[in-house]
């Protein structure tokens, strides 16, 4: 019963707490912030989406920083799934085969769900997408395979190699962005090109790349030490 | 006050109710995803200003007009950002209730007593 009353009770202040946002008029002019980076985005950083010219250059340093709250995320899933060797031994149940319908499925999608991945990658900076959900997109088709092979072991050096690699280079980029531009990533150290063009905005689709690399990696990483723990 | 930030506020006290309530760890770390969700909405909602298009600027969109057609593009990339960690921090917690089941056999919370006081 009491534990009841103090339910209620916290669902009682979190509904005054958020009151003053719910009474607000929705706004009918841009903010500050948002009024500049809507002006003077696409003539600053040669992005035609300004959401990924927020996320890659902007608020870039954010992003960063949540890559790494991705990659210790990561790294808690795996340190708390942590078996030692002992434990390992005492299961040793084969994973029962999936279907076949799964397993010609995942072969016939895993290639189209790869590419459509890359392709929403390197269209972030011009279209809705980008490193974070071309990444999520790759990891899916890794998903799939998971599932339909339980028994197949993912080559693990390759997506080491990839997950290093992957952030060492977003940390480069932002690096070379401190010598030959102006601060901490800068994506204006390489050519801009025409608005709208696959290979424009200085180095906002490569940074979307390392990004996309990295969440991809990360997200099979995830995956593949939850699965181990249902075989 | 829009309809999809009613909506926001509304999942954000399902959620907080079935955090408070369940005594199933998945169930609870269903209700956290489900709290991100109306956070999620709540911020998307606060950016969007009506009749306003996607700040994408193409064929319907010219650069000079950005200011005066498009929504917030803020808000989106602070969700974009949120959604990330979110799925992030939900993976860890079904790896924090992953852990408990293999000690304890079960997922009731009331069977973890060890913190209690």
């Amino acid at each position: 019963m009491i534990k009841r009353l103090f339910i209620v009770l916290l669902l009682a202040v979190t509904v005054y707490l958020l009151y003053p946002l719910a009474v607000l008029t929705p706004q009918q002019t841009l903010g500050a912030a948002a009024t500049h980076v809507t002006e003077n985005g696409v003539s600053e950083l040669g992005a035609a989406n300004l959401v990924t010219s927020v996320i890659v250059s902007y608020r870039g340093l954010d992003t960063l920083g949540e890559v790494t709250v991705l990659f210790l995320a990561t790294a808690g899933v795996g340190f708390v799934l942590f078996r030692r060797r002992e434990e390992k031994a005492v299961k040793s149940t084969t994973p029962r085969a999936a279907s076949e319908f799964l397993q010609t499925g995942a072969l016939l999608l895993w290639p189209l769900i790869v590419l459509l991945g890359l392709y929403v990658i390197l269209h972030g900076h011009l279209s809705p997408g980008g490193g974070f959900q071309g990444g999520v997109i790759l990891a899916s088709a890794f998903l799939l395979v998971m599932l339909a092979f339980p028994g197949a072991a993912l080559p693990d050096s390759l997506r080491h190699a990839m997950e290093s690699l992957s952030g060492l280079a977003y940390v480069g980029i932002g690096l070379a962005g401190l010598l030959l531009g102006d601060y901490f990533l800068d994506t204006r150290i390489l050519p801009m090109g025409a608005v709208g063009q696959l290979i424009s905005a200085g180095a906002i689709p490569l940074i979307s790349v390392a990004i996309g690399l990295k969440v991809g990696a990360e997200m099979v990483t995830i995956l593949g030490h939850l699965r181990k723990e249902a075989s | 006050m829009t309809l999809v930030s009613i909506l926001g506020f509304a999942l954000v006290a399902i959620g907080l109710w079935g955090v408070l309530t369940q005594r199933h760890l998945v169930k609870i770390i269903v209700g956290f995803s489900i709290v991100d969700t109306g956070v999620h909405l709540v911020i998307v909602s606060l950016g969007y200003l009506k009749g306003r298009t996607a700040p994408i600027i193409d064929h319907a969109l010219a650069a000079g007009d950005a200011a005066s057609k498009a929504v917030d593009p803020i808000p989106s990339a602070l969700v974009l950002t949120a959604i990330v960690i979110g799925l992030a921090v939900t993976a860890l917690l079904l790896a924090f209730a992953v852990r408990v089941f293999r000690e304890k056999k079960t997922l009731n919370i009331d069977a973890i007593s060890e913190l209690k006081w």
